[in-house]
């Protein structure tokens, strides 16, 4: 939790825009457990982790439109199962909020 | 209050209070707005911020709703697991397939448990270790320095030197405080005891023969301390596993630590001692 916080408060007090995705909800079979995080820096870089493959690629493109334009979403994401092959949705879904983090306009003055 | 209002840009503010609040060992709940619909005013992101006594800072917009999400927080806050709940404009609870309904994540940020070993024996070197390995902040405390030291104790916390009833003096016992007395006599106890039993924390266990636990125990009835403060102590120490050896006792007392946090039903040994005691005396 400590460093989730110090990243945000570091990169923001450098006058960048912070996109943190939190694991709000899930259904069905997800391994992911509600509460787990990933904060996504304008340099392309990231911490943390909502889980694996494919969740995380949905995830980061909505955050990368997040760090883009500033604006919170929530999004569902359909886990399908890549060993099957055939595109099964039987992994459940999740459910992610995505919120960007800006510095406070006395702190960026 | 618009401390945490994207609006006016003051966000990061958010992000300082939860840093100090870790710090501080202060426990709060973060509030989101993780989904909305048909509820006017109300916006996704981080929203409110819980803090125990009630105190919530934000709203919702609605007293209505900004009771429910205060008595779910107070619950986040007991349970230390984050939760998502969803509510009806009115505050009662509702299906995401409403027409109206607010859903609101509940993050709740506690304070590391912490474990206090007293006394730097063979019991609590294991008992630092397990400690560890279950992610505790591990704090050591004998005024021996040739056994409170950085090669006995490598992966504690905080190893200190210094007499127990001072360190336990002037030591802030919170919520989240585990305490272990492992000393290497009856008198170490009792001297902690005297510190211990008016605070918060939600175990002290206390190692010891059967013999030697009563010893303590009548001590501090003699000096007039309430026998219901004593049914705190946990002693004889650890779940009945039949441990032999010093690492099977740290783990015997691991578990019976993780069983009390965790709401586990393992039963303790320490209640029937001293409820037994407590009926004779």
């Amino acid at each position: 939790m400590e460093p989730f916080f110090r990243h945000i408060l570091e990169r923001t007090g450098r006058g960048e825009r912070v996109v943190a995705a939190l694991v709000v909800g899930s259904r069905g079979s997800t391994p992911q457990r509600i509460g787990a995080r990933m904060l996504f820096f304008q340099d392309g870089s990231s911490w943390g982790t909502v889980g694996g493959g494919c969740v995380e690629s949905d995830v980061r493109a909505n955050a990368r439109r997040t760090l883009a334009d500033g604006r919170a979403r929530n999004i569902e994401i359909d886990l399908v199962d890549d060993v099957r092959g055939e595109g099964d949705v039987c992994g459940g879904t999740l459910d992610v909020l995505i919120e960007p983090w800006e510095a406070s306009a006395a702190a960026a003055a | 209050m618009g401390g945490l209002c994207r609006g006016g840009g003051m966000i990061t503010d958010a992000a300082a209070a939860a840093l100090s609040a870790i710090a501080s060992r202060t426990p709060q709940v973060f509030v989101y707005v993780a989904g909305v619909r048909g509820v006017p005013g109300v916006e996704l992101g981080l929203t409110l911020r819980y803090e125990t006594d009630d105190r919530l800072f934000g709203t919702l917009g609605s007293p209505a709703l900004d009771g429910a999400v205060a008595r779910d927080a107070a619950d986040a806050l007991r349970t230390g697991e984050p939760i998502t709940h969803t509510y009806a404009a009115d505050g009662s609870p509702a299906s995401r397939r409403a027409a109206a309904y607010v859903k609101v994540f509940f993050d709740p940020i506690v304070p590391t448990p912490r474990l206090v070993i007293a006394g730097a024996g063979h019991i609590a070197q294991p008992l630092a270790l397990c400690a560890d390995l279950l992610e505790f902040e591990t704090w050591v405390v004998d005024d021996r320095a040739d056994y409170a030291n950085r090669e006995r104790f490598p992966t504690a916390d905080r190893v200190v030197v210094d007499p127990m009833h001072e360190f336990f003096s002037e030591l802030r016992v919170d919520p989240a405080t585990y305490v272990v007395l492992v000393t290497r006599a009856h008198r170490y106890d009792e001297e902690s005891l005297r510190q211990l039993l008016d605070t918060p924390a939600p175990y002290i266990g206390m190692i010891g023969s059967r013999r030697r636990v009563h010893i303590v125990h009548q001590t501090l009835l003699a000096e007039g301390i309430s026998p219901d403060k004593f049914r705190r102590v946990y002693a004889p120490i650890g779940l009945d596993i039949g441990s032999r050896t010093p690492a099977e006792i740290a783990l015997a007392i691991m578990a019976e630590i993780v069983n009390l946090r965790r709401g586990g039903r393992a039963s303790h040994l320490s209640l029937e001692m001293f409820r037994t005691e407590g009926d004779t005396a």
